[in-house]
């Protein structure tokens, strides 16, 4: 056997070729990299909408000012005075 | 695709199709047809034999990293491979030491230069200039003359035109042409 440089050097790349060292390992996975990166971008575009209506309307996300209307709604009527029915005619009389 | 066992018969875009279905005999057959080839224009580029043993290393980790994006253009894969050579050897100019990313990138291990290798360097230089000086001879008196003057004696096209009394568009064309020539024929050689 040469052992001179490139003798030795065809041999080695030779051996590397047939060991497929110089295919690309990742290229099996492109396609599933592929669908990950879309599904992420989905997922973020959705987040990311669902922030900016938050933004927009930050109670009605939660429910919040539903029930805040309604708990409003309650005590002015808890709070306001009774009013006899006499008095009513009364005045109007 | 020729028989398996026929590789010198291979064209090189079959070549460096077996190079990328892992055919360790197909990128031996590639390597040794364009060894001097690619020798000889590192070692003329460079003017350092030890530096074009270790790019022409370089040269061929790439092809075998590139040989999946081959095309077929021509006939032979010369004016692709002189292109990978002109990549690796213009991004070790740049970076001031010889390029190694394709050979890191496989894998492949350092080797050690001998005497005899660096004799070998000059053998491939030699035959190139012995190659490429047959070529220009062959090369009709007005194509060679104007070829000369400008690319061996880097004359001026206006005192080459001067010279033999015509226009410097007549001695471009020419040289222009002669180029095209030799190129066309260390395609085919």
């Amino acid at each position: 056997m040469n052992d001179d440089y490139f003798t030795k050097l065809d041999e080695q790349l030779s051996a590397l070729t047939s060991e497929g060292a110089h295919l690309d390992r990742r290229a099996r996975w492109r396609p599933l990299d592929r669908a990950a990166r879309r599904t992420v971008a989905a997922l973020g575009l959705v987040v990311l909408l669902a922030a900016l209506l938050v933004i927009e309307f930050p109670g009605s996300a939660s429910g919040n000012v539903q029930r805040a209307t309604a708990r409003m709604a309650l005590t002015s009527i808890a709070s306001r005075p009774a009013v006899a029915p006499g008095a009513a005619r009364g005045r109007l009389a | 695709m020729a028989h398996p066992r026929d590789h010198a018969r291979w064209s090189d875009a079959e070549l460096l199709a077996g190079i990328v279905a892992r055919d360790p005999q197909a990128f031996s057959t590639f390597y040794r047809r364009h060894l001097r080839l690619v020798l000889a224009t590192l070692a003329h580029e460079t003017g350092n034999r030890e530096a074009a043993a270790d790019l022409t290393a370089e040269v061929f980790a790439s092809v075998m990293v590139a040989a999946p994006r081959y095309q077929v253009r021509q006939d032979t894969a010369h004016a692709w491979l002189l292109g990978i050579s002109r990549n690796v050897l213009g991004h070790s100019r740049r970076r001031g030491r010889v390029d190694d990313r394709a050979r890191r990138r496989i894998g492949v291990q350092a080797l050690a230069l001998g005497d005899s290798d660096l004799e070998r360097v000059d053998a491939a230089l030699d035959e190139g200039r012995l190659e490429v000086s047959e070529l220009v001879q062959a090369l009709p008196a007005l194509e060679r003359s104007a070829l000369v003057a400008r690319i061996v004696d880097e004359r001026p096209y206006a005192e080459i035109a001067a010279q033999f009394q015509c226009s410097e568009t007549a001695v471009r064309k020419r040289v222009s042409r002669g180029l095209a020539r030799l190129r066309a024929q260390l395609g085919e050689s």
